[in-house]
C-alpha cells in the first residue's frame, strides 16, 4: 500500500498526454456583483493551432493570459503562480460581472491537429450581494493558487496535511437528474491503509456506487496554498434526487493509517523523484528514510454538502410523462407481425442514453383486449462511467393473441425531461399491425375462461321430478327391456316356424311318396283281382305318376312321358332303371286304352311297377 | 269461546299460509331461487335450492345452481361438493365441469394428482359423454337394434349375409354391455358413491382411527377424498395425491348425500 500513490502517480504521468481534453472552469459559480471571477480553459494532450474565445456577455474582461508548456512547470501569470502538467495549455480570463443575473459563458474552441474541439459552457450566477460560492469541479488536475484578496478557495486545506473533500458535479439539479459526488482524499504523507468507517445515508436520493473497489483509485497531484498534495478519488457515487428541496448529504468518515515523517520537510514525491533520478538506489539518500516516520491512525471526515433540487416544471409537462429525466432515446419493435393464436409476440421498448435509467418505468402500451399480456420483463444494460450511469433499459412485453383477426398494437408516446435544455421532449412511437391466424392450440381460450369467473347459473327450468319417479331402472324400464326381448323372441319364433313349415311340406311329400304309391298299387291289385281292367290300369299309372310328382316335388302338370326319364336321371337314378321306368309308364298308358294289345300280362306289369318304385326310391334317396 | 275461535281462526290461517307456501310448485321454487341469485341474495337462493333438493327434486341443474350460489356466498368447499354431485348425476354437464375446475383452482390451487391407468381414464371419458339416464336410454336403443340384427342373422339364408349380421351383432352386443355397465355404475354411484368432500373446515388426517393417532396430513376444505374403509365414527380415506389416513366421519360429506349443507 505504501507504493500505491507512487505507482498511480507514475501511470498518471504517462497516460495524461494520450487523450485530448479541452475543458472550461470557473473558480466561482455564484459571485456578488463587485467581485472578480476567473475562467480557465485547459487543453491537455495536444497543442492548439488556434483558440477562439467565447463572447463574455455580461462581463467585463479585466485581463487575459495564456501559456502552454511541454513539460511540467510553474509560471507566474498576472502575479499568480500557475502550475502546469506536461503538454497542457491554459487560457485564463479575469472577468468582472456587470450586473446581477445568471449568465452562461459559451464554449471556447480550439483547433488541434486540424480538428476543432469545443469546451463546455460555464454558468455563473451574479448576485447583488452576499458571498461567493465555490464552483463545483473546481479542484481539477491543477489548481490556481488562491488569491488572498478573494473569498476563501474551494479546496481548503485548513492547514491540515491530510483531509478529504466531497465534490458534487452539480450543486443544483432537477428532480430525477443524475449527478455524481466524488470523495477526494488529499494528503501530503504516505497513507499505508485506509478504510471507510461510515458511508453517509443519502436520504432522498437513489444512489449507485461508481467506484470499483478492485482497481486502484484515480490519483493526481494538486497544489494548495503552495503545498503539493497527492489526491486520490477514493469514492464516487452517482445520485438521482427523488424529491425536490434542499437535500443534504452528510459527511463520509474515513480511517486512515498515516505515515508522518520525522523531518519537517518531508515530500511524498521524494520517492518518485528518487526513482527517476536513481533507479538503482545508489544515491546519497538514506534508503532507510522510510523508517524515520511515525505511524498514526487518523479519522478523516469530508465536508457535508447540500444540493438544491428543483422540481420538474409543470409547464409543458406531457401527459405521457412518467418520470424519465435525462438525455434519452427510445426504440420500439415487435418481433413479428403475423402469428397464430396462442403464439407469443414480443414488443420491445428500448430506452437508451444518460439519465435516471434505473428508475424509468414503462407506460402501458395500447394492446388489443383479446391479447393476453403480463408485466414486461426489464432487461438492463448499464455502464458505470465517471459521469454516472448510462446504458439501456429494455421493456419486453410478451403478448399472446387469443382470437384471430387483424389487430394494432400502439405503444404510448414516450416523453422525458431533458435537464440540459430544461425542456420536456416527447417521442411518438410507431404503431404495429399484427395479423393473427387461427392456431391449432385451442386450449388458450378455455384457460382464459378458467381465469375469469364461474359460469352463470342455468335459468331454464328443467323437468323437475321426484327422484323416485325417474324412468331409468324403474319397474317400467325393466318391463320395457323384457318386452323388447320377448318381442324379438316372438318374431324369431314366427320366422323359424315358417321356414320349418316350408321345409316340412316337401320332406313330408317325399317321405309319403312311397306310401302313397304302395296304397295305389294295392288298390290296383284289388281291381285286378275283381277283373276291372280299366280301373286297374288307371290306378297303376296314377300310382307311378303321382309317385314322381311327390318324390321330386314337381307339379303334375309339368310331367310328361318325355321329361320323366330326364327327371329320374337328374336325381341320380341309374340309366337302365330310368329307361325301364319310362317304358312301364309308356306301357301303362298304352294298355289303358287298348287292354287287349298288352305286351305284358297284367300281373307282370303290376310286379314290375312295384319293383321299380322300390328301386327308384333307394337310388333317389342317396 | 271467543278466544277459542280466535285461536282456531289463526291456526287455520297459519295452516293455509303454510299450505300456500307448500303449494308452490318446484318449478316456481326453482325460478324464485334463480331470481334471488340474480338479485345477489345468495344466502336465500342457497336456502331455496336446498329446500328443493330436500323435497326430493334431485336434479343436476339444481345442484349446479346451488353450487354457484354457494360459491358466491363464499363457501367454495360446498360449491365443489355441488359441482361434483351435479357431475355424478350428469357426467356431461360442461358448465359444472368448468366451474368445478375454476373453483378447485381458486380454492385449492394446482393439486397434485396421482395419474390413473388407461382403462380407468377411458372409462371416465366414456361416462362423461352423457348422463347415466341417457346411458339407460341408449342401452334400450342398442338392445333393440341388436335384437333386430340377431334375428336377421338367425333367419338369413346366404352365408355372406350371415357373416355381416354376425359381426354387427357382436359389436352391438359389446356396445350394449358397455352402456348397461355405464348406466348401472352411474346409478350405483349416485346411491353409494364412496367419494366425499371435506366441506366445513380443514380436517386432520390421522394414522389410526382415534383422536390420538399421529397426524399424517391436513386436508383442506374442498378436497375430494375416496373412502376405503368405514369404522364408525371414523373413515379411512385416500386423497387425490395418494395420501391415506383416518378422518372423523363428520368432517366430510359423501357424494351420495342429498345436500352438502348439514341439517340445522
Amino acid at each position: 500500500m505504501k507504493t500505491f500513490f507512487t505507482l498511480a502517480c507514475l501511470i498518471f504521468g504517462l497516460t495524461i498526454s494520450a487523450q485530448i481534453k479541452f475543458a472550461a472552469s470557473s473558480d466561482y459559480s455564484t459571485v456578488p456583483v463587485n467581485s472578480k471571477i476567473k475562467v480557465t480553459y485547459t487543453l491537455s494532450g495536444g497543442n492548439a493551432e488556434t483558440f477562439t474565445k467565447p463572447s463574455f456577455d455580461g462581463f467585463q474582461v479585466l485581463g487575459q493570459s495564456s501559456y502552454s508548456g511541454s513539460g511540467g512547470m510553474q509560471i507566474i501569470v498576472n502575479g499568480q503562480l500557475v502550475q502546469s502538467s506536461p503538454g497542457e495549455s491554459k487560457w485564463i480570463f479575469t472577468l468582472a460581472p456587470k450586473s446581477a443575473g445568471t449568465y452562461t459563458i459559451g464554449p471556447a474552441r480550439v483547433k488541434v491537429k486540424g480538428q476543432t474541439y469545443s469546451s463546455n459552457s460555464v454558468s455563473i450566477t451574479v448576485t447583488n450581494s452576499g458571498s461567493a460560492v465555490k464552483s463545483q469541479g473546481q479542484t481539477n488536475n491543477n489548481t490556481v493558487q488562491p488569491d488572498k484578496n478573494q473569498p476563501k478557495q474551494a479546496t481548503s486545506s485548513g492547514g491540515k496535511e491530510v483531509f478529504m473533500t466531497a465534490v458534487p458535479s452539480k450543486s443544483s439539479v432537477y428532480e430525477g437528474e443524475q449527478f455524481t459526488v466524488s470523495y477526494r482524499l488529499y494528503t501530503r504523507y504516505d497513507i499505508s491503509q485506509y478504510g471507510i468507517e461510515k458511508t453517509p445515508s443519502m436520504d432522498g436520493f437513489w444512489t449507485e456506487e461508481l467506484t470499483d473497489t478492485k482497481t486502484a483509485a484515480k490519483t493526481w497531484e494538486e497544489t494548495i496554498d503552495g503545498k503539493r498534495y497527492m489526491v486520490g478519488e477514493i469514492r464516487k457515487v452517482a445520485l438521482i434526487a427523488q424529491k425536490a428541496g434542499t437535500l443534504s448529504i452528510p459527511s463520509l468518515e474515513l480511517e486512515a493509517i498515516v505515515q508522518i515523517p520525522n523531518q519537517q520537510n518531508y515530500n511524498p514525491f521524494s520517492i518518485f523523484d528518487q526513482f527517476f533520478k536513481d533507479p538503482f538506489g545508489s544515491s546519497g539518500i538514506d534508503p532507510f528514510a522510510g523508517f524515520g516516520t511515525t505511524t498514526e491512525k487518523r479519522k478523516i471526515s469530508s465536508n457535508p454538502i447540500s444540493i438544491s433540487v428543483r422540481p420538474l416544471p409543470e409547464q409543458g409537462k406531457p401527459e405521457s410523462f412518467n418520470g424519465a429525466v435525462g438525455t434519452l432515446e427510445i426504440e420500439t419493435e415487435v418481433d413479428r407481425n403475423k402469428c397464430f393464436t396462442g403464439d407469443a409476440v414480443v414488443l420491445r421498448m428500448k430506452v437508451s442514453g444518460n439519465g435516471n435509467l434505473p428508475l424509468i418505468e414503462y407506460s402501458e402500451p395500447g394492446i388489443p383486449e383479446s391479447f393476453e399480456w403480463f408485466d414486461p420483463d426489464i432487461i438492463d444494460d448499464f455502464k458505470k462511467t465517471s459521469d454516472g450511469i448510462s446504458g439501456t433499459r429494455t421493456f419486453e412485453f410478451l403478448l399472446q393473441p387469443t382470437v384471430p383477426g387483424d389487430f394494432t398494437v400502439t405503444p404510448s408516446a414516450f416523453s422525458f425531461f431533458n435537464p440540459s435544455t430544461g425542456q420536456y421532449q416527447s417521442v411518438e412511437l410507431p404503431e404495429y399491425k399484427i395479423k393473427v391466424l387461427k392456431g391449432s392450440g385451442s386450449n388458450v381460450s378455455s384457460e382464459k375462461m378458467l381465469n375469469e369467473d364461474i359460469r352463470h347459473i342455468h335459468e331454464n327450468i328443467p323437468l323437475l321430478m321426484l327422484s323416485s319417479n325417474t324412468f331409468s331402472f324403474s319397474m317400467l324400464y325393466w318391463i320395457l327391456v323384457a318386452l323388447l326381448i320377448l318381442a324379438a323372441a316372438i318374431i324369431l319364433w314366427y320366422f323359424r316356424k315358417r321356414i320349418q313349415l316350408k321345409a316340412n311340406v316337401s320332406e313330408y311329400r317325399m317321405h309319403m311318396a312311397m306310401r302313397q304309391a304302395r296304397r295305389r298299387l294295392k288298390t290296383a291289385k284289388t281291381f285286378l283281382d275283381q277283373g276291372k281292367d280299366e280301373e286297374y290300369y288307371t290306378e297303376l299309372s296314377k300310382a307311378l305318376w303321382l309317385y314322381l310328382t311327390d318324390k321330386f316335388t314337381i307339379p303334375f302338370s309339368e310331367l310328361s312321358l318325355s321329361n320323366a326319364k330326364e327327371i329320374l336321371l337328374r336325381s341320380n337314378v341309374p340309366a337302365e332303371i330310368s329307361e325301364e321306368f319310362s317304358k312301364i309308364l309308356d306301357e301303362c298308358e298304352f294298355t289303358r286304352f287298348a287292354p287287349a294289345a298288352g305286351r305284358m300280362s297284367q300281373k307282370e306289369l303290376y310286379e314290375k311297377s312295384a319293383d321299380l318304385i322300390v328301386k327308384v326310391q333307394t337310388h333317389a334317396a342317396k | 269461546m271467543k278466544t277459542l275461535s280466535i285461536i282456531l281462526f289463526s291456526t287455520l290461517w297459519f295452516v293455509s299460509v303454510a299450505a300456500i307456501a307448500q303449494s308452490q310448485t318446484p318449478e316456481e321454487q326453482f325460478s324464485n331461487a334463480n331470481a334471488l341469485y340474480n338479485e345477489k341474495k345468495y344466502e336465500e337462493a342457497v336456502g331455496q335450492y336446498n329446500e328443493l333438493l330436500r323435497s326430493g327434486y334431485i336434479k343436476d341443474e339444481v345442484y349446479y345452481n346451488l353450487g354457484n350460489a354457494l360459491y358466491r356466498n363464499n363457501n367454495a368447499a360446498a360449491a365443489i361438493w355441488c359441482y361434483e354431485k351435479c357431475l355424478l348425476l350428469n357426467a356431461s354437464h360442461d358448465d359444472a365441469a368448468a366451474n368445478l375446475a375454476f373453483v378447485n383452482k381458486t380454492a385449492l390451487g394446482n393439486q397434485e394428482v396421482v395419474p390413473q391407468n388407461f382403462f380407468i381414464m377411458a372409462w371416465n371419458w366414456l361416462s362423461a359423454q352423457m348422463s347415466w339416464q341417457w346411458w339407460t336410454y341408449f342401452f334400450i336403443i342398442v338392445l333393440a337394434v341388436f335384437l333386430i340384427v340377431l334375428i336377421l342373422f338367425l333367419i338369413s339364408a346366404s352365408n355372406k349375409n350371415r357373416r355381416i349380421f354376425f359381426l354387427t351383432s357382436v359389436i352391438l352386443f359389446v356396445v350394449m354391455i358397455l352402456a348397461l355397465a355405464q348406466s348401472i355404475s352411474g346409478n350405483y354411484n349416485i346411491r353409494h358413491s364412496k367419494n366425499a368432500i371435506v366441506v366445513n373446515e380443514a380436517a386432520q388426517l390421522r394414522s389410526s382411527p382415534d383422536q390420538d393417532g399421529t397426524g399424517v396430513a391436513m386436508i383442506q376444505p374442498g378436497i375430494k377424498v375416496h373412502i376405503l374403509e368405514m369404522k364408525t365414527p371414523w373413515l379411512r380415506v385416500i386423497t387425490p395425491d395418494g395420501t391415506q389416513g383416518w378422518v372423523p366421519e363428520e368432517s366430510v360429506v359423501r357424494l351420495n348425500a342429498v345436500s352438502p349443507l348439514l341439517m340445522e
